[in-house]
């Protein structure tokens, strides 16, 4: 028999541990909140024994279509073997609290998310772009940003004019040739 | 040999000793041994290594930005072209995802010609790897056997989905097509073969004296480290954690067959050498019990022309050759996804390679790197 | 080569013996055909299938090309196989400018022909042409390496027709504009538009 994942409700431990509102999805194991209770949080999910988050497989932004920009944390237990998904929301002046201090993957991970959507995060020993280079001035993941504005496809419009059969405008007789011949 | 060579806190040791003027040196973006376009400057004492710090984004080519303007089948091809050293994982990693959000069932027969061509991609991406790490450490040969068999592999997938490297085959809701009898034929005759190919692979190069003198004790991530830097895949086993998603957060038909995970004890290079070499018989071990069960039915599910998945947001992950492959998709209920977010293996990997190389020699660092089986491609998306 | 430089050519009449140079470019041609020393120059999914090319099945030093090297001063060939981003394409024409003369480019690949998949990328180079002068396109993505050892085959061909004799089309340096500097086409403009907004300039 193969070791599956546990599922295990982390409601009640939550409920316990978490002094600020926040909103869970126990079927899902999504846990949402304001991204300024994060420095609260990590402790708990690293330090409880019965959480013990210990492996942070992933970290990335999304822009919410009300322009809302969330983080999300991809977290598992490599020892208890369960994992959650942590939705924080970014305040209006896009400063999250970083998780450095409690993994060390979140390092580059953070400086992926703020490279492509400009999330500060707070407490990060070296917050630099990974991807583009430092004098780039625009955050390509967001919504605003439109691939078009930097780069007008000059070539593949250039191709299009050139393959694309020109419309021919032949005026339709008022009276067809059959017809024609009829009368 | 000298007596520190090979030691980690060989930086701490030199405390007392002679110390040369800091030299920072540049390797890449154009470097044989950087296995693509990476940068690594690099901060050295004499010969040894203080820090190295990749400069990545030579190969940016803006995929999760250009997933967000493209439908959800023209997102297997695209991403076929990120880590094109493992295209099947790409593909079953957009295929997943868009079955998950849509909750749709895959026959069983599809699942099982998945199964086997993800195991197939994984022992050619490792053949690969083989073929790199020994032209690294200073040998040729080894490259030519390795490709000999990974031609092998080539075939069969070219048999089946018409393509060499990138293949498109895996879509969401099935296959492209399905398998016919001369592939299974095929399959069967190099799987007969093959182990014992492998074994040559070993002799030739495994036991040499100066592989094992470069790669023991370099390189050293402990478990701890491992996870603190969410390693995944061999690098992560390497360091003697048994993680295997195929075991631990079993996807597909995974948990019908049997097999082992190997664990390394040290995670040095030399573990990380050999867990990939057990996980090589291990898939090929998988494939023919796959072969065997290979159960009737159709090889698709039935799917809208466009797909168009209802909002929400999933989180799936995979085993691909480098490492757990997660896919963040959220969808907003269109035809294109609202935000497609990649986590690469290799991205998360790299990030340990400076607390890694930290206080080796110079030479070490190639081998080092070699270790993790990078793809750039996989890391810049 | 003093048999071009020295007191029996005339660059004013612009004509030797024709005889002479024929053979001489004969020899030199076959001698430059037959060793064409590429670059390391992989950067993505295409240079897996140039190592493929490299390796026992498809046999590349049958054509004389084995000769990997790392270095761009002791290459020939500059086989660009893979996407270009604004970030690379900098380097690899840093990297084209080290090489010594003559040198020939080829693009492997749709991403280096045009861009390719990537060509809607806010980072990607559409065409390495845009900064280097290409001297044969290879299509597909990847090329087979089949495919690879056709195009380089058609360099071979080029090749023969070279003729060290100034003034002539097929000057040895006659696709570089002068003595090996290529002057950027009007084409590039938004290239280079779009990677300064990057932060990088393609023009130096």
């Amino acid at each position: 028999m193969t070791p599956t994942l546990n599922k295990p409700d982390f409601a009640p431990i939550l409920v316990e541990r978490i002094k600020f509102p926040y909103e869970y999805d126990a079927s899902r194991q999504i846990l949402r909140l304001d991204a300024e209770h994060l420095p609260s949080l990590f402790p708990v999910l690293k330090g409880d024994e019965r959480l013990a988050f210990d492996y942070l497989r992933g970290l990335t932004g999304k822009e919410q279509p009300e322009g809302v920009y969330h983080v999300v944390y991809m977290l598992a237990s490599i020892s208890l073997r369960h994992d959650l998904l942590v939705v924080a929301k970014a305040p209006e002046s896009m400063q999250v609290p970083s998780a450095t201090p409690y993994w060390a993957s979140a390092d580059w991970l953070e400086r992926e998310t703020y490279d492509m959507f400009g999330i500060v995060f707070t407490g990060h020993p070296d917050l630099r772009r990974i991807y583009m280079e430092e004098t780039v001035s625009f955050f390509p993941l967001r919504k605003s940003f439109k691939v078009l504005q930097v780069v007008n496809l000059y070539d593949l419009g250039g191709a299009e004019r050139d393959f694309a059969k020109p419309k021919k405008e032949t005026p339709k007789p008022a009276v067809s040739a059959k017809d024609a011949e009829k009368l | 040999m000298n007596p520190l060579y090979g030691q980690p806190d060989l930086m701490e040791k030199r405390q007392d000793d002679l110390h040369t003027q800091e030299l920072t040196l540049n390797v890449g973006p154009q470097h044989p041994s950087t296995h693509g376009v990476l940068r690594l400057v690099i901060v050295s004492d004499g010969e040894i290594i203080k820090s190295v710090e990749p400069h990545l984004g030579f190969l940016h080519r803006g995929m999760e930005k250009n997933s967000e303007s493209r439908e959800y089948r023209m997102l297997v091809p695209l991403w076929d072209r990120a880590d094109y050293l493992s295209a099947m994982h790409m593909d079953y990693m957009v295929s997943s995802a868009a079955e998950a959000l849509m909750e749709i069932e895959v026959p069983r027969r599809a699942e099982y010609i998945r199964v086997i061509m993800l195991e197939l991609q994984r022992i050619a991406s490792h053949l690969f790897w083989f073929a790199s790490i020994a032209l690294d450490s200073g040998a040729t040969t080894p490259m030519f056997y390795a490709f000999r068999e990974r031609e092998k592999v080539i075939d069969l997938l070219e048999l089946v989905s018409g393509a060499r490297l990138l293949y498109n085959y895996i879509r969401p809701g099935g296959l492209r097509n399905d398998i016919d009898a001369r592939f299974i034929e095929n399959t069967s005759k190099f799987l007969k073969t093959f182990p014992a190919y492998l074994d040559e692979c070993e002799q030739i190069y495994s036991g040499n004296a100066i592989f094992i003198n470069r790669a023991r004790k370099v390189g050293v991530l402990t478990k701890e480290a491992a996870i603190a830097y969410a390693a995944s895949g061999p690098v992560l086993r390497g360091s003697g954690v048994p993680w295997d998603l195929r075991k631990d957060e079993p996807y597909s038909v995974y948990p019908e067959f049997s097999f082992d995970i190997p664990i390394g004890e040290n995670g040095d290079v030399l573990d990380r050498y050999q867990v990939r070499f057990y996980e090589m018989r291990m898939s090929a071990e998988i494939v023919r019990q796959a072969l065997e069960g290979l159960p009737e039915g159709g090889h698709t599910a039935k799917l809208p022309s466009v797909i168009k998945p209802k909002a929400g947001e999933v989180y799936v992950r995979q085993e691909a050759s480098r490492g757990e492959l997660g896919c963040y998709l959220v969808s907003e209920g269109g035809s294109k996804p609202w935000r497609f977010h990649v986590r690469p293996p290799s991205f998360v990997n790299l990030a340990a390679l400076n607390k890694m190389a930290r206080g080796h020699l110079f030479a070490d660092l190639i081998m080092i790197f070699a270790s993790l089986d990078v793809v750039l491609g996989d890391v810049d998306k | 080569m003093g048999l071009i430089d020295g007191h029996n050519f005339d660059p004013q009449q612009g004509k030797l013996p024709g005889i002479v140079l024929t053979s001489l470019d004969w020899i030199v041609n076959v001698a430059r055909r037959n060793s064409v020393w590429p670059l390391t120059m992989g950067l993505a999914c295409c240079a897996i299938e140039m190592i493929c090319t490299s390796a026992a099945r498809y046999d590349i030093s049958r054509f004389g090309m084995e000769v990997f090297r790392p270095s761009p001063r002791q290459a020939d060939l500059m086989i660009v196989a893979g996407t270009v981003s604004y970030k690379m394409a900098a380097r690899v024409k840093r990297i084209y400018e080290q090489m010594p003369e003559p040198k020939y480019v080829v693009a492997m690949g749709s991403c280096a022909n045009s861009g390719g998949l990537h060509a809607d990328s806010y980072s990607v180079l559409r065409g390495i042409d845009k900064i280097l002068p290409v001297d044969v396109y290879i299509p597909g993505c990847p090329p087979r390496p089949e495919a690879l050892l056709n195009g380089l085959i058609t360099l071979q061909r080029r090749i023969d027709k070279q003729t060290l004799h100034r003034g002539k089309p097929n000057f040895v340096f006659a696709n570089r504009l002068g003595e090996g500097s290529h002057q950027i086409l009007p084409e590039a403009a938004v290239e280079i538009e779009a990677a300064r907004l990057m932060g990088i300039d393609l023009t130096k």
